[in-house]
Parts: structure tokens; C-alpha cells; sequence
């Protein structure tokens, strides 16, 4: 039962609003800061720079929106389908070593239900520098999502693979007693470093890269995640 | 893919165990397992396979090889390497001819004469069964369960349709049109790689794809080619995908194989018929010009440890590398592996690195503690801009970025009316308030008072975009009104100058608006908000108004009804509250909204929640008006 014995109260902010100031704050702790990137991306920024090649069966990994019309180059454009591309930009207009986090909305062309969104909000994160290691990853997760679930939370790293990194692992968070998957992460490869321009022979580290929304939907026990972009005020009021 | 556990179990030289372990111990050191299904006493596992790992593990062989790896136990005899089939070659029996070797690097074939084609025996009908295929007779069946037990595709061809015994690996021509097994008729362009009849020059198969019916195997055969043959992945891939035909053979040329596995299937396949069919092999063929190179590739315990994170020394990294079965050479502190040829996957150090990793299990990295920094965060510069609307009562929405109009058209829309990408975030604001009058009261709001901050897709770019809003449910909507020009004032003192007169003002935001700043607000407090349901059914409203002694108790009051309401009441607010100057008592009104989860409710439900409260306030010494 709601109760108000106010005349007036302020509004409220969304819940992936919310959630983001949150994901800010706790990856601020370890000295990541935050950097973005556009929603309308190039292939190459989207997928060959990351060793996703044209032609590879990789990119069915990916269910991608392309747009009807093409950049000024003659390349093909799309809606961003995670927000990896934002590491290689960052990567291209930075000096090593890099330690940031970039939230932001991604697109896939995918049916929507209770559980999936065609547009949704992911996080990315990069950490280059002389030695970083899967040791710094579990470490940095570790601390993150403690602060984020409680101290009873914990990660677990199962393999799998994805062109950009190697190794390449998926992490498990534990909540409530059960796994759940949020994240994939690995070491950065040496091929997207070398695309960037940094050596890989004196430079190393990971990426990660996550859903917001799942993590959100936990959190907040939402049932269902098109309420998060229904614009249905009973939504975000009732929060 | 569907792996059937028994026949896993053959490779294995120690009992596998119990399903759910061994579920754990995959996903834990090698794939995702997505599910494991009992069918009729065996269990069939559903493991995914990702590109990286498709040369080697779409099969039940390299998936037992994987496993007893991580279960450290040994493999059977049946997992060794198969030894190529002896069979003499005579161009009378069997030729064949190749184009192109860069779109086929071998192609081997044997001819079997004297088969006699039937149906299959039990086992192989109940193993095929157990992954999912069909069974169509002995020779087809042979073929499907080397592919889906060894990994490689073969098909078999009926040399009583062919006009000689010439094999002749070529592109089609622009146009040419081929029958498939499955009776579609398919056009090919110049792309496609075919197999055809070399003396009659008939298409009998898209090459690596799909046979067609020209020299298609049924009851009467007793005559047959078997080609076991090895097809580059770019020339699969463009025609599998366009033409749709994702066939299991196409799916492993696709992502890339071997060649070196096309004389084991040979060899296994022509033995397996001959067990089932009867004949004998009168020929065989081997094309393969330009034989795999050996491979290898040095790792050092020092690359691995700083990639993972730990300390092996090399002594563990040979054991590791040797649990593998790989072979190598030390020197010094490096060890040079002879990469498996199968492994096409293994490039360079970092990937031997990451099998490794796996074996040594990501579970067992210990996290490196990090430090906490302190200082200022910097948080979305645009938070300032909520929070100046929010504490003037605008809550936050968020809506879909595809709308049936806009400047940005999407190539592959999910819905004809989500061709677009939205060019103003008006309409979606438009449409939060009118929801949010309908649900003004249900959200315990006087007035419907929404913002949303994102990205709207011009014709020049992208760019970040504020529009907000409000309503009330009078007509002169001087509430509105009155908000709205509070919000224009506060948006003016940030910067953001905003014009326009309507229920809705949109206006584009400067860059420096998208950058995170450290004086910009955050709105993760410590509470966590828990999202509360709400109902599908209509709502009933009943106001209370009263009298009470004293100013100031509304809380109290609140309290009172609270503990008096069923479950029913879903919120209680005040609305007004007033104190006449010369008055020693003040008036408080509060809404209490009705609703339940179930049904819709009667006037009956709402004057029977209204008791208990109506008389739990008449008791507190309160005046109902």
C-alpha cells in the first residue's frame, strides 16, 4: 500500500537511469571512468575492428539492424548490436593504458518477449595497461558486484569464445542462491589491439561486456522488460 | 548440437558419470551445456559449440576427445585416428577431375559395387534417432553417422544414373539449374561449386551443400561412389546462407575443417556399408595437390601466466600441454607444439594460451585485489536536468526508439511500423501522459508531468534531446500550465533555453550535455526501490474527507486508515488540507484507490473496504464530512 501524506513530491527517475548512476559509482571506486560512443555505427567499428570479419560465421552471433542508407564512404551502417565499438574508438583517440566502463543502449533484431527487447542497455568495460591479467577481472567483478548484490554474492568464469578476445569466458553471478549469466569478458586480442594502434607485446588487459537491463530486472523485481521502454508511467511510478 | 551419451561412452575408455556432473564439468572447462534430455536410456545432450571450436567438436569423436581431456581419462581404440582405406586406383572404375583445388582442397572417393541397399539395422536407427535424424536406408544412414560420429560430411552417388564413372568438381555455370533431393529445383549462379557427372556433365550436388536427384541412392542402387571431400568455407558460406540450405554438411565447411579427416571418414563410412550394404571396393581416388602443413607454435610459462593471471612453472605447463595429448619440445623455459591439425582454430601463442586457461580452469584464477580509489565521480552531466524537472514533480519515461516515421530509415525493420528511427522524443512523451492522466490517480498524482532524455536520429546525426510535459484533468489545465513554465524558468537558469507554448516542448541539447561530469547529481541512494505490480483492472476512487482538532497530524491520520483498510485499498494520499483562520479544527482529504488483482471491482467491494475506515477515524474522535 502506497501512502502519501504530501501535497506535492517530487517526480521519479527511471530505473536504468538509476541503475547506470549506480554502475558509474561502484566502477569510479576502482578508477574506471566513463566514455561513450554513438548508437549509429560503422561494420568496421562494429565488427571488423573487433576480428569479426564479413563472411565469418561469427557474425551470426549477432542479429543486426543495418540502415537503408550508407555512410559517405560508401560503407555499410548499422545500430550498434553491443557496446564493444566504443573500446575501439576510445582506443583509437587515447594513449595506453585505458580503465573505462561505457553504458549505453544496443540494438538486435530479435523477437521481443518478457526477456528480450530489441533495444536494451549494455555496459562495456576496458582495462589495458602493462600486466593486467584474468586475475585483475575477477578481482575488479569480484568488488563490483559485492557492492552491487551483497556481500554474499559471488562470480564464476565458465569458457566460451568471442572473436575480440582470448580468452574468452562468461561470467556467472550468484544471487540468491542461483547463477545467473550477465556477462561476457575476456583478454582484449591481440589482433583488436594491434587495429588500434597499441602493441601487444607491451600492452594487455581485459574487456567485459554485459546487459543492463537482466541485472536491473533482478534488482528491482521486474517481471518483464518491455515495461522498461514502454513509456507506461504506472512503470516507472510504481518503482 | 545433440550428442547422444552412449555413443560418446565409446570413446571413453572409463564410465562417464552422472549426468549432472558431467553437465558442470563441461560447462566449467569446456562448452555450455544448454540442456540434457533422457530419451529412452540414453541421455542427449545439447551443447553448444561456437565457431572457434566447430572444426573439431561438431562430432561425437573430437566432443569425447574434449571430454576425457577434462575428465583427465583415457580415450578407447575406437577413437584413434582411422588409417586410409586401401583401394587401388583405376580411371577406368573411378576418376576425378578438380577445378578449382583453392575451392576444394581434396576430394577422396571410393567406388563400392554390389551393395544392396535396405533399411538399417535397430542400433543405427535408435542412435540416429537418439540425435534427432531420420533414418532413410543403410548407405544414406552410414554416411549421416560418420558425419554426426567423426565430423566429416560424405555423400554417396548411384553410378548405374551417371553416364560414366568421371567425377568433375566444377562452378556451375551462370543459370544452371539443379534438383535437390529434397525436390526443390534451385537456380545456381557461377559462385556455386558443383559436383557433376564428368561425361555427361549433369549436375549430381551442390558441392559441400546438397546432392541432387540425378544420381540420387535408393532401393534399386547397387552401384555407388562415396565421396568424402574437404570444401573451402567462403565458397560454402556464400551459397549455404543465400540459398538457405544450412545443411549439417554445410554447417561444418562453413565455419571450416580439415582435409586431413576426409580419408578417416573414407575409410570408416566405406567400412561401415559394407558391414550393412555387403560389396566390395573396387577403386579408389585421392585429389589432394597440396597436403596441411604441420604447424607449430611456441608458448612460454611466463606468456601464460601473465595473460591468466597465475603462476605455472613450465614443469605444469607441460603436464597440461601433455593431458592435451599434443605434442612438443621443451627448450629452456618454451615449449613448441606440433598443433593438431584439426585444431584450425589454434593460431598463434594467445590461443594455446586460452586452452590452457581452460584445462587449468578460469575457476581456479584467484582475483587480484584491487585498489580503492577515492575522490569525486563524475556522473551523466544530464542528471542535472532531471533532477531540476524532478523536484518539480516530472518523473522519467523511457520509450522505443523505432517509430513508424523519421528520418533514419532501417534497412530490416522487426515491424512495418518500426521502420524508423525516431527523429523527436514528443510523441512518446505524448503518449506517457496520456497515459498518465488515465492513471493519474493509481500513480497518486494530481497531474500527468513526464521528461525523457535520448537520443533522437536527424538527418545530420545523432543527437541528445530533451522533451517534457504535463497535463491535468481540468479543462483550462492551469496546473499544467503552471508546471510547465516552473520547468521552462529552471531550464532556463541551466543553460537550456526552451521555447514553445504546447503540452509538450522538445528542445536538442549541447554536446557537453552528453559528457558525465563531477558536480552533476546521482540518483543511487542507498534505497532500493522495488518494483511494485499493478493491476490490469479498473480502479475505484472514494475520497475521505474530515475534520480533525489538530494541524499537522496528517500522518497520523494516514496511519489510522491504513491499519483500518483491506487489502483492497492500494494507496492512500492526501489531497488537501486546510486550516480556517478562525477555525480550531483543520479539514483533511485524502484519495483512497480501490483496486484489486483479480476481477474488477463493485460499488458493493468499495462500500464494504470504506467501513472498517470510516469507523476507525469516527472512533479516533475524527469528522467525517
Amino acid at each position: 500500500m502506497k501512502v502519501i501524506t504530501t501535497l506535492t513530491r517530487p517526480g521519479v527517475a527511471h530505473p536504468m537511469t538509476v541503475c547506470i548512476d549506480r554502475l558509474i559509482g561502484v566502477f569510479a571506486e576502482l578508477g574506471f571512468s566513463v566514455a561513450q560512443g554513438p548508437e549509429i555505427e560503422t561494420e568496421y567499428y562494429n565488427f571488423d575492428a573487433l576480428n569479426i570479419p564479413a563472411d565469418h560465421p561469427a557474425r551470426d552471433m549477432w542479429d543486426t539492424f543495418w540502415l537503408k542508407e550508407l555512410a559517405e564512404d560508401g560503407s555499410r551502417r548499422l545500430l550498434r548490436t553491443h557496446t564493444s565499438p566504443v573500446q575501439i574508438r576510445h582506443m583509437k583517440e587515447h594513449d595506453a593504458p585505458y580503465k573505462i566502463i561505457a553504458p549505453g543502449k544496443v540494438y538486435r533484431h530479435e523477437a521481443t518477449d518478457a526477456t528480450h527487447e530489441a533495444q536494451f542497455y549494455q555496459i562495456e568495460g576496458l582495462w589495458i595497461a602493462r600486466d593486467v591479467s584474468l586475475a585483475d577481472l575477477r578481482g575488479v567483478l569480484l568488488h563490483v558486484f559485492k557492492k552491487l548484490l551483497g556481500e554474499d554474492a559471488d562470480i564464476r568464469f565458465r569458457p566460451t569464445y568471442f572473436p575480440f578476445v582470448e580468452p574468452g569466458v562468461e561470467i556467472d553471478v550468484k544471487f540468491r542462491g542461483k547463477w545467473l549469466e550477465v556477462m561476457g569478458a575476456g583478454m582484449v586480442h591481440p589482433k583488436v589491439l594491434e587495429n588500434c594502434g597499441v602493441d601487444p607485446k607491451t600492452h594487455q588487459g581485459f574487456a567485459f561486456g554485459g546487459g543492463i537491463d537482466r541485472l536491473l530486472m533482478l534488482l528491482y523485481n521486474v517481471p518483464d522488460v518491455r515495461m522498461l521502454y514502454s513509456g507506461d508511467p504506472r512503470f516507472v511510478e510504481n518503482c | 548440437m545433440l550428442y547422444s551419451k552412449k555413443i560418446l561412452q565409446t570413446y571413453i575408455a572409463e564410465p562417464l558419470p552422472k549426468d549432472e556432473e558431467l553437465v558442470e564439468r563441461i560447462s566449467l572447462y569446456a562448452f555450455e551445456v544448454e540442456g540434457v534430455e533422457e530419451r529412452g536410456g540414453d541421455s542427449v545432450f545439447d551443447i553448444s559449440v561456437l565457431p572457434n571450436r566447430a572444426h573439431d567438436c561438431l562430432s561425437h569423436r573430437g566432443m569425447a576427445r574434449e571430454i576425457a581431456t577434462v575428465l583427465n581419462v583415457a580415450l578407447t581404440d575406437a577413437a584413434q585416428p582411422y588409417a586410409a582405406l586401401e583401394a587401388s586406383t583405376d580411371d577406368a572404375l573411378l576418376s576425378v577431375t578438380v577445378d578449382s583445388p583453392a575451392a576444394c582442397p581434396r576430394y577422396s572417393a571410393v567406388r563400392i559395387q554390389g551393395v544392396k541397399v535396405g533399411p538399417s539395422p535397430a542400433w543405427l536407427v535408435e542412435s540416429l534417432a537418439a540425435i534427432g535424424q531420420r533414418s532413410i536406408n543403410n548407405v544414406v544412414d552410414a554416411t549421416n553417422y560418420i558425419l554426426n560420429t567423426l565430423g566429416q560430411p560424405l555423400h554417396a552417388f548411384d553410378v548405374s544414373k551417371m553416364a560414366g564413372s568421371h567425377i568433375h568438381v566444377r562452378f556451375a555455370n551462370e543459370g544452371e539449374k539443379i534438383t535437390l533431393l529434397s525436390g526443390d529445383e534451385v537456380t545456381l549462379t557461377s559462385d556455386a561449386l558443383c559436383i557433376a557427372d564428368g561425361t555427361s556433365n549433369a549436375l549430381l550436388g551442390i558441392a559441400g551443400i546438397k546432392g541432387g536427384t540425378a544420381a540420387q541412392v535408393d532401393v534399386e542402387t547397387t552401384d555407388i561412389i562415396l565421396e568424402s571431400a574437404n570444401f573451402a568455407s567462403s565458397g560454402i558460406r556464400k551459397i549455404a546462407r543465400p540459398y538457405n540450405l544450412l545443411t549439417d554438411a554445410a554447417k561444418r565447411f562453413e565455419q571450416g575443417l580439415t582435409p586431413e579427416l576426409a580419408h578417416e571418414g573414407l575409410a570408416a563410412c566405406a567400412k561401415l556399408i559394407l558391414e550393412l550394404a555387403g560389396g566390395n571396393v573396387c577403386a579408389g581416388v585421392d585429389v589432394y595437390p597440396e597436403p596441411q602443413s604441420q604447424k607449430h607454435i611456441t608458448v612460454s610459462a611466463e606468456a601464460c601466466n601473465k595473460v591468466l593471471g597465475t603462476q605455472l612453472s613450465v614443469e605444469e605447463l607441460e603436464s597440461i600441454v601433455r593431458r592435451r595429448g599434443w605434442k612438443y619440445e621443451v627448450t629452456g623455459n618454451t615449449l613448441t607444439i606440433a598443433v593438431p591439425k584439426e585444431r584450425l582454430d589454434l593460431e598463434s601463442e594467445i590461443d594455446i594460451i586460452d586452452d590452457v586457461g581452460q584445462l587449468y580452469g578460469f575457476g581456479n584464477i584467484e582475483a587480484r585485489p584491487q585498489t580503492v580509489v577515492g575522490g569525486e565521480v563524475a556522473y551523466p552531466a544530464a542528471n542535472t536536468i532531471r533532477a531540476a524537472l524532478m523536484s518539480l514533480g516530472f518523473s522519467e519515461v523511457y520509450t522505443y526508439a523505432f517509430r513508424n516515421e523519421g528520418n533514419v530509415e532501417v534497412a530490416n525493420p522487426i515491424a512495418s511500423d518500426k521502420a524508423f528511427l525516431r527523429s523527436t522524443l514528443v510523441t512518446g512523451v505524448t503518449e506517457s501522459l496520456e497515459k498518465g492522466l488515465v492513471y493519474a490517480d493509481e500513480v497518486c498524482r494530481t497531474s500527468a508531468a513526464y521528461f525523457e532524455i535520448d537520443t533522437v536520429f536527424l538527418p545530420e546525426g545523432e543527437r541528445l534531446a530533451l522533451a517534457f510535459g504535463a497535463r491535468d484533468t481540468t479543462k483550462k489545465q492551469t496546473l499544467a500550465r503552471g508546471l510547465m513554465q516552473q520547468a521552462q524558468d529552471a531550464l532556463a537558469n541551466l543553460g537550456v533555453a526552451v521555447q514553445g507554448d504546447t503540452q509538450v516542448v522538445e528542445v536538442l541539447l549541447d554536446a557537453s550535455w552528453s559528457e558525465t561530469i563531477s558536480t552533476a547529481p546521482h540518483f543511487d541512494t542507498d534505497e532500493q526501490r522495488v518494483f511494485a505490480p499493478f493491476s490490469p483492472y479498473p480502479s475505484i476512487i472514494r475520497d475521505i474527507a474530515l475534520f480533525a482538532p489538530s494541524a499537522g497530524i496528517e500522518e497520523e491520520i494516514a496511519a489510522r486508515i491504513v491499519s483500518a483498510a483491506p487489502e483492497l485499498v492500494r494507496s492512500v494520499r492526501l489531497f488537501d488540507v486546510f486550516t480556517k483562520p478562525d477555525e480550531a479544527r483543520t479539514s483533511y482529504a485524502f484519495r483512497l484507490v480501490l483496486q484489486a488483482f483479480d476481477r474488477t471491482l463493485t460499488e458493493a467491494d468499495a462500500a464494504a473496504a470504506m467501513e472498517p475506515i470510516t469507523l476507525a477515524l469516527t472512533q479516533a474522535g475524527y469528522e467525517i464530512r
